[in-house]
């Protein structure tokens, strides 16, 4: 029953201290003894997720470290309380372990070892499988950039539509800055209320200023009716440059200029007419 | 010119002011051009109407075909025009020399077709959305394809040109009334 205790150990206290090759090797191969695929892609995980930041390692190696202990307590029913102690002497076995790797310098023996391990103790081995789908689950946060809080679900569909709520509320926000006195109500249904009201309110006033235009139209357009087009088109272009000179100012922010208006108003309408 | 074209270029909403004033003014100038025949009373509210439209399909050509609102205006717009402009008229000569020539039937369905493009109007299912957002969608042209981040989008820009449309009409109504 050593060997199994061996690699189990190494395999969990691998991260927390310094990240050494045999760690991974030793986990690949573990893996590897059991499922082939499986065990490569672990092991390429690992290897990503071990080198850039030691802090997800750390967060990734107490749920492994743990389900490492109650495996040993499985195996052998042997006490270990505290984890530091654990990892103390799985620092020490990794050693070991990597003097053997060296020593040997080949996956089969470990992969005979785990292949004795999951004889040895088959509860054991679904517990590790256990605590290893926890594993694949971490990767996609690396992707995605949505990082879930505590208690939130971490599952690709919950991630993406947590994304989608995100975008939601942030165009939210700059519907709610466009409307004027949108900012005091709270509540998704009353901004859209508010939103929706707002909208209709300018729609009417575009309806009723366009009837007020017609009527003034008409009513600047009937006394010269009688005159040729080239007669007519002064008066329009006359006005508009008249309205921006007058108006700009106010109306049209700091930075237009009145004059520049004036003159490409004259040109398009010299152009046109 | 070039350094009073600076500040323009760099406040968008006065780019987009200014050139909706421009095509406005035009559009107006036309209409007044083709409306020359003496106005009788019935004829108010279509003139009021011609001119709405006029304002929203100057709007629509300003912000141009990066929108999706704006490109569900110009489509009306056009629809519109192909349905009640000259276009008509040449069309129904066709279906006429059509149903001379073959049977009438055919030519009836393919008029029908023609006249009831509506573009997936499925698609807009009433349970999935709230109340709100249904009447936000019918607001809004053209969104009611769209799923609710786009929507949300097109809203904030539909907002801003709207409002500075109503403020560029406001400018014309007060200046025509003060002259």
């Amino acid at each position: 029953m050593d060997p199994p205790i061996i690699n189990e150990t190494s395999f969990s206290a691998a991260n927390p201290s310094s990240y050494s090759l045999t760690g991974i090797w030793t986990f690949s191969s573990f893996n590897g003894g059991r499922n082939e695929s499986l065990g490569l892609k672990m092991g390429s995980l690992i290897s990503r997720l071990g080198e850039p930041n030691n802090n997800r390692d750390e967060e990734s190696t107490v749920t492994e470290h743990s389900g490492g202990a109650r495996k040993r307590r499985d195996a052998n029913s042997e006490d270990e309380s505290s984890k530091l102690v654990s990892t103390s002497s799985g620092n020490d076995l990794i050693k070991l372990n990597g003097k053997r790797m060296k020593m040997s310098g080949s996956k089969e023996e470990l992969g005979g070892f785990s292949k004795m391990d999951r004889e040895g103790s088959s509860g054991s081995a679904s517990k590790g499988g256990v605590g290893q789908t926890h594993k694949p689950s971490e990767p996609p946060k690396d992707y995605i950039h949505v990082r879930a809080r505590r208690g939130q679900a971490t599952d690709s569909h919950s991630l993406a539509e947590r994304a989608r709520r995100e975008k939601i509320s942030e165009r939210m926000k700059i519907l709610q800055d466009l409307v004027p006195g949108c900012n005091k109500v709270i509540g998704k249904a009353l901004v859209l209320d508010e939103i929706i009201n707002y909208i209709q309110s300018l729609q009417h006033q575009v309806e009723f200023l366009s009837m007020k235009l017609e009527a003034v139209n008409t009513r600047m357009n009937s006394p010269v009716e009688g005159f040729p087009t080239k007669d007519l088109g002064p008066p329009p272009l006359d006005a508009a440059g008249f309205l921006f000179g007058s108006q700009t100012a106010r109306q049209f922010g700091p930075g237009s200029q009145p004059e520049w208006l004036h003159m490409q108003l004259g040109n398009s309408f010299g152009r046109t007419t | 010119m070039s350094p009073s074209q600076q500040p323009s270029s760099h406040n968008p909403t006065c780019l987009i002011k200014n050139r909706f004033a421009h095509r406005f003014v035009r559009a107006l100038n036309n209409l007044n051009i083709k409306n020359r025949s003496p106005h009788d009373e019935n004829q108010i509210y279509r003139r009021s109407h011609r001119v709405k439209i006029a304002a929203y399909a100057a709007m629509a050509s300003v912000v141009g075909s990066k929108r999706a609102w704006s490109r569900a205006v110009l489509w009306k717009v056009r629809n519109r025009s192909r349905n009640q402009g000259l276009l008509v008229s040449s069309r129904r000569k066709r279906v006429d020399c059509k149903s001379k020539t073959s049977n009438d039937h055919h030519a009836k369905v393919s008029v029908v077709r023609r006249r009831n493009p509506n573009p997936k109007r499925e698609d807009l299912d009433p349970f999935r959305y709230s109340g709100q957002e249904l009447k936000l969608r019918k607001l809004v042209p053209g969104a009611a394809t769209m799923d609710s981040c786009c929507l949300m989008d097109e809203t904030a820009d539909y907002i801003k040109c709207l409002a500075a449309q109503v403020e560029v009409m406001k400018t014309l109504v007060d200046f025509y009334t003060t002259t």
